[in-house]
């Protein structure tokens, strides 16, 4: 064991796995603590000291919670731990909680090296959508204008905008999938939203990735497509033991 | 962009809240404070309030550029073209930052 936290806490927030030779990040880290490693054979937990006082999983917290992740795993691979887990500091208390989950811990760090996230969201251009809509519904179009008819119109515009999100959806995934090692669809199918999805792909493979979402999208001018990231792989951390 | 700008952590607060390791002996504590989560985790309902929305997009809409696909461009003001601008994929040092982002 190294890099022991302070035994004077009562509580530590838990950033995430990763292997033990990792380079600490140098920022401070929740409650302007310093991070530091609780390793335990081939796998470590960065962790930082928590003060008793104040409320935990507030906006700074995530803040420093996200950068620490962030900084950890421009050093190496990690599995971040869901915001905010946080454990008693004792070090047996950690290591009990720790050393029964080793191997999977181990799995799921092997799994992820080399590999990032990317937060993709798609939305329709409202006016661009309905526009498109109307101009292939020729008969919801002549409804505009007027009161009676107001409630069929926009109840048959959401249909068609919610059945063309899926469609859309399915498409841009596949424009990207031979680039993608893994995906995850958050959300899908609404009027305004129409694709929340994580993608897990390989670090640096960023910009081909969104080069072709780019050349999908200019086909369909209502699509707006952000791609964020990389991240770290925060959706793909705790999938196979839920499995 | 950074993500411990604003916007940045706004962008991905629903990644960093819903996912990640959970070890089922380990205690996650509540959530509070974080106001910015009831903005983004708003569940959006088709209501009638969302129907006669998109009635009144509709009627605001000027249709007389013509129909089909190919007039849709003028409606979006050119805004494709201007999008995401080479600078935002500029990586700064593996930070996270907006590959792209189409203008709203």
């Amino acid at each position: 064991m190294k890099g022991t936290a302070s035994p004077q806490t009562e509580a530590l927030h838990c950033y995430a796995a990763c292997r033990p030779d990792i380079t600490l990040p140098e920022g401070p880290g929740v409650a302007g603590a310093s991070v530091s490693l609780l390793a335990d054979g081939p796998v470590a937990i960065l962790v930082s000291p928590l003060p008793a006082e104040g409320e935990p999983g507030d906006p700074e917290s995530l803040a420093a919670h996200a950068r620490v992740v962030q900084q950890a795993f421009e050093a190496g691979v990690v599995a971040p731990f869901r915001f905010p887990t946080i454990v008693a500091s004792d070090d047996e208390t950690v290591h009990e909680l720790v050393r029964p989950h080793r191997d999977w811990l181990l799995e799921t760090l092997d799994r992820l090296e080399g590999l990032e996230e990317l937060r993709l969201r798609v939305r329709y251009d409202e006016d661009a959508a309905v526009a498109e809509v109307l101009a292939a519904n020729p008969r919801l179009a002549k409804l505009r204008g007027r009161t009676d008819t107001a409630l069929r119109l926009g109840e048959a515009i959401v249909a068609e905008l919610r059945h063309q999100a899926v469609q859309d959806s399915q498409a841009i995934l596949a424009a990207v999938r031979p680039l993608i090692e893994d995906a995850m669809v958050d959300a899908v199918g609404g009027e305004r939203d129409v694709l929340t999805a994580s993608l897990l792909i390989h670090r640096g493979r960023a910009q081909e990735v969104d080069d072709a979402a780019e050349r999908w999208a200019a086909e369909r001018p209502p699509v707006q497509i952000q791609l964020l990231g990389p991240l770290p792989p925060y959706s793909f951390a705790d999938m196979e033991k839920d499995s | 962009m950074s993500i411990m700008s604003q916007t940045g952590l706004y962008d991905v607060i629903d990644v960093i809240l819903d996912k990640g390791l959970v070890i089922d002996a380990f205690v996650r504590v509540s959530v509070v404070g974080i106001e910015v989560l009831t903005i983004d985790a708003r569940v959006v309902v088709a209501s009638v309030d969302t129907y006669l929305h998109f009635a009144e997009a509709a009627n605001r809409l000027d249709l007389r550029a013509g129909t089909g696909s190919q007039p849709l461009g003028g409606l979006l003001g050119g805004g494709t073209t201007a999008l995401g601008s080479p600078s935002n994929a500029t990586g700064i040092g593996g930070a996270v930052h907006k590959i792209r982002e189409r203008a709203e």
